[in-house]
This record gives structure tokens, sequence and C-alpha cells, in this order.
């Protein structure tokens, strides 16, 4: 039954009205098309009431007892809106009921507490795959147990050579993570240490942590410190206004009106400019692969993971960008340690800005391997927890790359992001590799490659004009197979909202795409087609790299499209004949070269989720080889790691998977009884 | 408590003031005061531009910490030049030391800071204080200056909820209570969150009193409470027919869950600022067990009916509810949420935490198309108003009745007044009039702030005219904001209606409109200046000289016609700009912020001070001794 709220605008009402009128806006919710707004705002004034009721206890997972006082959230139909479907606290003995339910099959049950992680329902520990709840009229669940885990928490001192405690510094967790197969460093939480030096990184996941302190030796041309004006110094009269950490610069270099801003990172000493505190790591190293990692589990609290700051001799650095003259002025040009690209926000040794002319300076610098990168674009791996604050250094990352942020998921991840910051103006790109002694840095020259450009054309059943009622074209994204995101991730073909009428082909233009290897993914939204290929140059791009070596634009890339439908559904049934009431499939390709570089999406890897009647039913699939198998909760996002499919192979099923597929596949679960 | 302190003050500023004496011919060429002048003045814009290269030589060295002699390493030393403007800073060695080199000629501001500590200028009394300015000769060494960087105080404490948990990642904020007090713009002392032991650490405090609040955040705001048990709802669910379908279900829904929230609050534990315990900390003292308990707290609903100046319902109207106490850093999603009209002009504002509020309504934001539809304007067409007063204790509150009244307005032209010609085009200046908070000294602190009352304004047209609409009753300031091309050389003169200058009294709107303003301006501007010096006759530098005018009738707290400025250390005093007229100076040893915008204040100078005249465009000179 449905219930239309009382609204405070009749307008608004209005609006929702006719859109329930329209037949689109009953399409499933996550619909993203033109009127998928207005079915969410139909949705958030809408209540539905039923019979069917959810109970369950909340637990610590470390110590088995109930928890008090928990707050349980369940979402369903009309979640966001005012309505009958309360968040409620536990009892004592940690239980909750929520009643009056509407038959609903995708109810998400979560549980928060201060102190705890946030639960779902049959969540894995470290695993964060929500798993639904399916309810029925009438019926009473009363398994829906939630477990709560508590984070673990990293606490130390930073001290300089002295032994003086280091007061608002940042401290970051660093950690280990596999993105397209290949190990990546990510940037996980930060925290800034008190007035005794001591931080403490806590919401920690179970894991192997790297503790650092960045520290970024960041030269400003004067006309970029001019204008960078949050950096000068508060009005005097009111210290009990200033914030904890001073900001400041200091004119380094009279000549040639460079500026060294200090005071947030650990802040170098006066004069010669010949010394800086590099970039340090738990306890003593300095560097990512020197540092020794500090794993934690549930709960755990490791105190004492102190790091030491040493002053080390810097030399100076310059050269100047070539390329074309409009694109080298004001370019961020990044000295990143060997490994540390993929950390994102102040992950540089050292930071400056191309002057107008493309030619650049770095005051300090301490000795080691480095990458140089002069981008406009700058990309970093970032875990669920990481936090923001190191982005807003001055000058923020907002400044430096002011073209925006955008931020998305990585297939196969426990929620790592990836988080992409653009300049404004032509994407340029250029890096070389920077090894660093005792002796000043002069003439280095780095070409600045502005990429090629990729068009095509899309085929819609053949037809390259799209069928009425497409109001979208599709989205294609170029993903670095390898997962190196310093080549970006270009895209074309914005959905803009369409003239439905007449219908004209969709162009297919991606600009700025750097040499590399790229995997492809083409986004449709829900309009009834699906990717049967993607032709180029003879050859099915669904299966294997385009590759662009920069010295030529791509032509003639055809997307074929198709509305025929796959469908795939089976049973799933332990070795000796019995349903399996939970788990998942795993859909992997036969080819072992595919297990990894496979860019972001991994679109040829799926899970579907088995029922507790044992039944599954196979996501939209890419045209492709594919093996099947049946795998247990805890390894459904095993898929990441190609040693685990090795193990898969004896007993997964073959499947080839082309449009228009529409079959059964029964699934045996081994090791399950 | 605040009479209290006030009492305090007024006792100790009569124990501050120096006797004093003008001196007579013994002022300096005129050339150095004009220079200085200039050089001021043209700060500003030289901010791109590199300064000249220098021959003097500024060195010395930070001392301070919890032993006032230690040396303070890794302090950053800022040197502002006259204004403020090219700041350049430099970091103290281990041994606390500094030295700016190649330095131009000039007057200059010397601070240091470092995290944790105080920020303190050179010759401050204590920190937060102005300083002296330093005028160094050209290739002058001046080297051994000091400057005292103390360590800052820290509150610490931990947020716990009722059952004891912690409260994590919540902000919290130490008010210094001047401030709160103030009302007007609030600056809190640093940002800083509990961790996720609910632990927090406010650091690099001044010595003062604060008030210390939690904000929790809006992922934590409010929830539904069961009203009933886990064993009532499950043993009616087991009984057979325990599953009611609506309408009986809805109704049952509706009165089981009432809606309870986390609200700001303030230590020792109240959501109410006013009765919240002051922490006190001392210069660097340690504050521990600062520890705030949070509790869930029932929201109320305010519901009313809004109608027009016509009396009708006005349904295009912004409802805003704004506390009155200290104004808290709170987000919009935070705080109580109004609803838009409706219709028949009804409105309801939900999550309202218990407290003293002043819920306004504006006139516009959209209206009504004849055809029905909505049609958006700015908030400068929102000229109607209404206010009113509410307590808020968890109960919901109905049937409050805003009736719109239309705004007044302030209108007349701008145009020169003074000997130079007069900009092409006085367009683009803007007149804004902006409600004055409680800050004032002398002016009871217990009626409500104007927190809720929005600055209006209005941009000048070619001809200079402007007409500010929509004010609503209260105290205000003019504020006369010039585009960059004339500012530079253009200043206010007199702002008159009437024949009386607007500022000579305080400004309240209460029985209609202002018009016919004329904002004379001028390029002519009037200095004071002059030498302090002791009654050896050196340079005196540690007073602070005080400029207010002669006629008792002037005083009022938003006056243009006083000043307070510190004497470099060669004793040279500016006060620039004041208003033509007669005036006293007194000299005293320490000044306390806006203490001297109060009459009680200034009435205790008179006997110690010494008449000077400001006439328009022109410098006054007038050295002081200190007897």
């Amino acid at each position: 039954m449905r219930r239309r709220l009382a609204l405070s605008c009749a307008a608004i009402g209005a609006m929702v009205w006719g859109a329930a009128m329209q037949p689109r806006a009953m399409a499933p919710a996550g619909a993203l098309d033109g009127t998928g707004a207005a079915t969410q705002a139909m949705q958030a004034f809408t209540v539905q009431t039923g019979t069917g009721a959810i109970s369950g206890v909340v637990t610590d997972g470390a110590t088995g007892q109930p928890i008090d006082g928990a707050i349980v959230s369940l979402a369903g139909p009309g979640r966001g809106g005012p309505g009958p479907l309360p968040r409620q606290l536990t009892d004592a003995r940690g239980r909750f009921v929520f009643t009056r339910l509407p038959a609903f099959a995708n109810y998400a049950l979560s549980a928060s507490k201060p102190g705890y992680f946030t639960g779902s329902y049959k969540e894995t520990p470290g695993i964060n795959v929500a798993v639904r709840l399916e309810l029925r009229d009438g019926q009473w669940f009363q398994q829906a147990n939630l477990t709560l885990w508590r984070p673990a928490a990293i606490t130390g001192t930073v001290r300089d050579e002295r032994g003086e405690p280091l007061v608002g510094i940042p401290v970051r967790a660093l950690v280990r993570v596999r993105v397209a197969g290949h190990e990546q460093w990510a940037s996980g939480p930060d925290a800034r240490t008190d007035d005794r030096g001591r931080y403490r990184l806590a919401g920690l996941r179970p894991g192997a942590y790297v503790i650092q302190v960045p520290s970024v030796q960041l030269t400003l041309p004067g006309e970029a410190a001019a204008q960078a004006t949050t950096v000068a110094p508060p009005p005097p009269g009111g210290a009990a206004a200033t914030a904890p950490t001073p900001l400041a610069m200091t004119r380094e270099d009279e000549n040639a009106d460079l500026r060294l801003l200090v005071g947030v990172f650990p802040t170098p000493l006066p004069g010669s400019g010949a010394t800086a505190y590099p970039m340090a790591f738990h306890p003593t190293a300095r560097s990512l692969d020197q540092a020794s990692a500090v794993t934690v589990d549930y709960g755990d609290e490791r105190t004492d993971v102190d790091v030491q700051m040493d002053l080390v001799p810097t030399v100076r650095v310059s050269g100047h960008l070539t390329g074309d003259a409009d694109v080298l002025a004001r370019v961020p040009v990044r000295i990143l340690p060997v490994g540390a690209e993929s950390i994102g926000d102040a992950a540089e040794a050292a930071l400056t800005l191309s002057d107008d002319a493309g030619a650049f300076t770095f005051l300090r610098v301490p000795a080691g391997d480095y990458v140089v990168v002069a981008s406009t674009r700058q990309f970093g791996l970032a875990s669920p927890a990481a936090g923001s604050s190191l982005g807003q250094i001055m000058p923020s990352r907002a400044q430096l790359f002011a073209g925006g942020l955008s931020t998305g998921g990585i297939a196969g991840t426990n929620n790592l992001r990836y988080v992409a910051r653009t300049g404004r103006g032509p994407g340029v790109m250029g890096r070389i590799p920077l090894s660093v002694g005792r002796q000043d840095v002069r003439d280095l020259v780095i070409p600045l490659q502005a990429g090629v450009t990729v068009t095509g054309h899309y085929l819609w059943d053949e037809s390259p004009n799209p069928p009425e009622g497409v109001r979208t074209g599709p989205v294609i994204r170029l993903e670095p197979a390898g997962g190196d995101l310093s080549l970006g991730l270009p895209f074309g073909g914005l959905s803009g909202s369409r003239d439905p009428t007449p219908p004209v082909p969709v162009p297919l233009e991606i600009t700025r795409v750097l040499p590399g290897r790229y995997v492809i993914d083409v986004g449709l939204g829900t309009q009834g087609f699906s990717v049967a290929s993607i032709e180029y140059e003879g050859r099915d791009l669904l299966n294997t790299f385009l590759v662009v070596d920069g010295s030529r634009d791509i032509t003639g890339v055809v997307v074929h499209l198709t509305s025929r439908t796959t469908s795939l559904t089976g049973y799933v049934r332990t070795s000796a004949g019995s349903p399996v009431d939970s788990g998942a499939v795993l859909f992997f390709p036969t080819d072992q070269a595919a297990w990894r570089d496979y860019g972001l999406s991994a679109s040829h890897f799926k899970t579907a989720t088995i029922t507790p009647l044992g039944s599954y039913r196979a996501p939209a699939l890419v045209p492709g080889e594919y093996f099947v198998a049946a795998v247990s909760d805890q390894d459904r996002q095993r898929w990441t790691d190609p040693e685990f499919l090795q193990t898969l192979v004896a007993r997964a099923a073959r499947l080839t998977v082309a449009p228009g597929l529409d079959r059964t596949l029964d699934l045996v679960m081994e090791g399950s009884r | 408590m605040t009479a209290r302190r006030r009492v305090r003050l007024v006792v100790a500023g009569i124990t501050r003031l120096a006797c004093v004496v003008a001196v007579v011919g013994a002022a300096r060429p005129d050339m150095s005061v004009d220079a200085a002048q200039a050089q001021q003045r043209d700060g500003s814009a030289a901010r791109a531009e590199r300064p000249p290269a220098g021959t003097a030589l500024l060195a010395g060295v930070v001392t301070g910490g919890t032993d006032s002699d230690a040396p303070v390493r890794r302090a950053i030393v800022t040197l502002s030049a006259g204004d403020g403007s090219d700041a350049r800073s430099l970091v103290t060695d281990d041994d606390g030391r500094f030295a700016f080199r190649g330095l131009p000629a000039g007057r200059y501001t010397l601070t240091a800071d470092k995290p944790a500590y105080l920020r303190n200028s050179f010759g401050a009394r204590r920190p937060g204080r102005p300083g002296t300015s330093i005028a160094l000769a050209e290739a002058q060494q001046l080297t051994g200056v000091r400057v005292v960087l103390p360590r800052g105080a820290v509150i610490t404490g931990t947020l716990r909820l009722a059952t004891g948990e912690p409260l994590a990642d919540t902000q919290v904020v130490a008010i210094p209570i001047a401030q709160a007090e103030a009302g007007g713009r609030l600056v809190t002392a640093g940002e800083f969150t509990s961790d996720d032991r609910g632990v927090y650490r406010i650091f690099g405090l001044a010595p003062g009193d604060y008030l210390v609040g939690a904000l929790p955040s809006v992922g934590r705001g409010e929830i539904e409470v069961r009203a009933r048990s886990y064993d009532e709802v499950v043993r009616e669910l087991a009984q057979p027919g325990g599953r009611p379908a609506l309408p009986a279900a809805r109704a049952a829904a509706a009165q089981e869950a009432r809606m309870v929230g986390y609200t700001p609050t303030y230590y020792p534990g109240t959501p109410v600022a006013s009765v919240a315990t002051p922490v006190t900390v001392g210069l660097g003292e340690e504050r521990e067990g600062v520890d705030i308990p949070i509790a869930l707290i029932q929201m109320a609903t305010i519901s009313g009916v809004v109608t027009g100046v016509d009396g009708r319902p006005a349904p295009a109207v912004t409802i805003a509810a704004d506390a009155i106490g200290p104004p808290l850093p709170l987000s919009g999603l935070l705080g109580p949420r109004p609803s838009r009209p409706d219709r028949q002009g009804r409105f309801t504002i939900s999550n309202v935490p218990p407290g003293s509020y002043r819920i306004t309504a504006l006139g516009g934001g959209v209206t009504l198309n004849p055809d029905g539809s909505l049609r958006s304007i700015s908030t400068g067409e929102q000229t109607d108003w209404a206010v009113a007063s509410v307590q808020v204790s968890g109960d919901d509150i109905d049937g409050l009745a805003l009736r719109l009244q239309p705004g007044m307005t302030f209108s007349g032209t701008l145009a020169a007044a003074g000997s130079g010609a007069a900009p092409d085009s006085w367009q683009g200046a803007r007149i804004s009039i902006e409600p004055v908070g409680r800050s004032t000294p002398g002016v009871p602190t217990s009626d409500s702030p104007l927190s809720g009352v929005t600055v209006r304004s209005a941009i000048t047209d070619e001809k200079g005219a402007f007409q500010v609409t929509g004010i609503q009753p209260g105290d205000y300031d003019v504020q006369v904001r010039l585009p960059p091309a004339v500012g530079r050389d253009w200043t206010v003169r007199a702002i008159t209606a009437n024949g009386a200058d607007l500022r000579d009294a305080p400004l309240t709107f209460e029985h209609g409109s202002i018009d016919d303003v004329t904002i004379a301006m001028t390029d002519q501007h009037s200095l004071v200046t002059g030498v302090l010096s002791s009654a050896s006759g050196a340079p005196a530098s540690d007073y602070f000289i005080v400029i207010f005018a002669a006629d008792r009738g002037l005083w009022h707290p938003r006056s243009p016609r006083v000043q307070v400025v510190r004497p470099g250390d060669d004793g040279t005093f500016f006060a620039r700009d004041l208003p033509a007229g007669d005036y006293r100076v007194a000299a005293l040893t320490d000044v306390a912020d806006d203490e001297w915008r109060s009459a009680s204040f200034l009435e205790q100078l008179l006997p110690a001070s010494i008449p000077i005249v400001v006439k328009d465009g022109e410098t006054t000179r007038q050295d002081i001794r200190i007897k």
C-alpha cells in the first residue's frame, strides 16, 4: 500500500504526481535515465507499510556479547523519507525488532554504535559486501543478526632531531592494495600531532599499515605566492583565534622571488636553504621500501609507534617544461618518491608550479630516487577511512587543480576509491625519472604530452541511429589496464540529455589520451542495450587492450550495441546434492592473462549472490569465455587473487557468453555438505 | 558576573592613566611624517611588487615557553612593513635567533608564532594585544630585539554519552567568553575533534575564560526511539492476528516514535549557553577533566502561520530560526530545519533543540506568478519582515503567528566634498546597513543580539544615488565600501541627514525610513601625529594613545570620533581620518579591546587629557610628554 504524505509545497507534490503518471517512473530504483530523480523524489515522500517483521540481535564480534544501545537502520522502500521505518536502539540484550514491514526483496540492514564499525547484515570481516534481505508478506524473519567489530588504533609521538615533539603536523597511514592485479600504495586515515607531538590514527581495519609523516618542500613562484593570500599570517591582535598551526612563507631567493611555504609540514631551518626534514616513516625510515609496517587486528591499540624526523642536506632542482607554448604555464610539477605515485595528496618530496614560460625550480629536494611528474591532473588511491585534510594544506589541492575532483570505486577492493583532481585548461602530462644526490640539478627538461584523440561511432543493433526513446548517449571510459592512474581516466560522451527525436548518430570521441594500454568500459545506464563487441582494426577490444602509442590519433573504433539480453540462472547444491543457502557464484575469464591488467571496472569479473533457496541469477555479462564457480561468502571477493582463481579452475564450469544467451547452469559448491 | 568584571577593569583603568602634557615647538620636519603616511597608504598596492632592497638589519631572539628566558627554536618570525603587507618570515635557529637582512628603511611590526604557543608581537604587553612598531633607518643595524613567545594553555576532557560510550569524531570548540558576550561574528579558538575514545584536547589557548562546547555532527542526528519494549512488541507479533494492517498500524507507529537527537552541549553538560560553566585557564595552564556528557534530547517542532502585509496568507516567505546566545558554528543541516510555508502560509520548523530562538520571516525568496507557478526572487527583493522570540524546552509549539511588516529604507546620494577633482563616477560603491551586535561596553548586554537580522545593502548608480531597502527595526552601522579605483584616495567625511552627521549618534531604525542622506566624500585626509616622550625626554613606546571627541555629546560606542593607536619604538604615533572637530588626547599604559568605546572610560580620561583640533585635510602635530 502506498501512502502519499502531506507535502509542504504543493508544487513539489504536483511534480511528483506528474512523474508517477509516466510508466518510466516505475522502473527499478537506480535507473539513471531522465526521470530517475523524479522517481527517487517520489519514493522519498512515499511510505509503505505491511505485515512483515524483522528481528535480530546485535553482538560484539570479538566477545560475542550483545551490544546495548546500538542504532539499527533498515533501508527499504521509501527510505530517506519520513515514515515508519525508524532507526532503532537495541535493548540491554542487544535485541531489535521492526514490524509492519511491506514485502520487499532488497532490505538493507545495518547497525552502528560509537566505538564500532558500522556492520551490515551478513557482512564478512574485512569484506564490505552488503547482503540484501528478502521479506515476504506476513513473514517474520528472526535471524537478522548483526555483528559489530571494534576498530584498531595506532598512536605515537613525532620528534625532531633534538627530541622536541613536533606539533600540528600531519601523520598518515599507508596501506598496500591490489588494483588490476598490481600492488600499489593507497592513502589511509591521517591525523595531526597535538601539542605534545602525539598522534592517534583510529578507525583502522585489520591490516598492515605503514606510518608516514608527509613532508612536502613547497616552492611557490612569487606571483603564485602573492595569490595564495590565505597563506599570509592572520592580523595581529587575534591570538586567541589563531589556528593551532601557523602558516608562513620565507623568501628564499631574492633574485627569482621564490618562496618556500613553511609551517604545516615539519619546519626546515632558515637561512641557507640547504636542509629539510624529508618525509619519514616509522620508526626511522626515509623511504617506503625501508619502512616497517604495523599490523593490527580488530580492537587492537598499538602505542609508541613513534616517528623520528631528521634534517638532511638538500639540493636545488630546476628545469623547464617543453611543449606547446600555451600549455606550459602554471603546471603543477611534483617530485614523487618511486612507488608513491598512487598516494595522491601530499605524496611529494617537493612540489612547485611552472612559471609562464614553463620554467620551474624546487628549492629544497632531499637525496633520493624519484619520478618527476608535470601534470594538470593528479590521481590517488584512498582507502575508505582516508581523511581529506592533507588535500587542504595550503595551497590546497583545490587551488592547484582547480578544475575539480572526481572519485569512484575500484572493483574487487574493500571500498577503495580513486580520487582524481584535474586542472583547468588542456590536460598535459610529462614524466621523467630523477635521481637526486648531493649536487644541484639544473636544466631538467620535461616534455609535455597533450595526448591523442580516440574517435569512432556506435551501432545500435547495427543501426547508426539510436532507437526512439534513448535520451542519453553512452559514456565510454578508457581505464589504464594495469591500474596506473597517472594516465588518468579519459572518457567521452558525458550523458547530456538528448532530444529524443529525430534520432541522430551519437559521436564517440575521447580526447587527451596519453600513451599506454587501456581497457574500455562502456556505461549505458538502463536503456535495454548492452555491448556486443568493440571493433578496432579487426580485433575485439572487449578481449584485448587498446594500445595508444601517442604518435597518432586512434580512429574507427566501432562499439556494437545489442538489444538482445542475456539470461543465466541456476541452482547451487552441495556435492551431496542438498541446496546451498548462502555464498556466491563467481564468473571470471578463462584467459589467465586477463586475471590482471583489467583496469578499474574489471568488467569480466562478476558475482551473483546465492539466495536462501539456493538459486542465483547472473548479472549482465560481457561477451567472452568464462569459468563459473560457486564459493562461500568469505571467498566472494577473493577473485582479485590469481592464485585463488587457479584453485577454482579445476572444478569450475565453462561458459561462453554471447548476445542472446539464455540458459540455466546448475553448480556444485565444493567443500560444503 | 559580567558587571563585576567591568568594575574591576574600570578601577584598573585609573591606575593605567598617564599624566601627560603637550609639548610645544618640538615638531619634527614635515617630510618624515608625509613620507611615512605615503608609504603606509601605498602599502596595499605594492603587495604584489618586490620591495626595494635595503641595507638595514633587524636581528634578535625569541624566548618564552614555560620559562620566559629560554630560547624558542623553530619559531616563525614575521616582519611586516607598515600596514601589514609584504610580510616576510624566518624560522628561528636552535638558539632561538633570527636576523632579517637587507631591509629598506621604514616602520615594521614583528610577530613570533609557533604551534601550541601564543602568537605575540614585539612590544605587546601580553599575547593578543597590539605591539609596538619598530622604526628602522637606512643602514641601521638593530640587534638584540627580543620577542616573548609564551606557551598556550590546554583544555582537555572526554565526551561521553549517557550509556558511558565515548562520542568520537565530534567537534569541540572553546569560545572566549568575551567574544561570546560580544555577539556578532564568533571566533572560536581553533577547531578540534574528539578522537575514537571521545578524548579532545584543545591547545594553544590564550589565558582567559572559555565556554567549551561539543557539536555533534549531522550523521548522528535524530533517532526515533521506540516507546515500547522489545518483549512487548514480540509478544504482540507472536499472537495470532498480531500484525495489524493499516490504518491501525500507522497510528500506532506514529505514537510510539518520538524524535530525539544529540544537540550542542556545553561544559558541564547543558544545551543552553547562558547556564554553562566557563572554564578558566591561566598562562600555559593545562586543565584536565573538562568532560562533557552528551544526552539525547527531545527535539521540538515549531509551527504557525505567516501572513503578509496585506493580512493574507504569505506563501512566498523565507523562515529562519536562529538560536539566541553564542552563535555556534552550526551547519544548516544540524540545526532547526524550517520549511517554506504552504499556500495557506502554514510553516513548520522541525528538529529544534531546547533554547531561545528568534524566528524571522522574510518576504520573498519565491513568489507566485499570476498563473500560480513559482518565481524565484533574490534576497534583495525580500523587503517585508516579521520576527518572534520563542522559548523551546522539548515540547512542540503550535500557532505561532507572524505578520509581515514592510521594511524601512535608507536612501540618498554619495557626493564629493573635497577640494580635489571628483571621480568621473561614484558608481559601484556599496552602502551597507549592518546590524550592531551587543559588543559595546556600557550598553546593556542582556538584550538579545540581532542574530537573524541580515545586512542590507545597495550599490550606488553613476550619480552616486543609492537606496537600501528592507531594514528591520534595530541598531545599525553604516558601512561605505568604495570600488578600488576611488577607494585608494577617497574616504567618508560625513554622513548627514536633516543637517546632522548620522555617525555622531547611534543609528537606530525604529520609527521609519531615513531618506535624503548625503554621504560626503573627501580626498583630503586628516592626520594627527606626534611623538610621545617620557619625563626625561626619551621616546616612549610602551603606551596606548587615545584620541577622542572633546564633546561628551558625541561619545557613543560606534563613533568614528575615537581612535586608539600605539606609538612606534621611536615614540611616533599616527591617527588618520578623524572627522574635523575638537578632540582630547590621553596616554595609557594599557587599554583592553573595545574598552575605549565606552563613555564611562572616556570620562575618566578627560582630566588627564590635552586638547587638540582636527581640521579637514590637515595634519595636526601634537607631541606629548609624560609627566
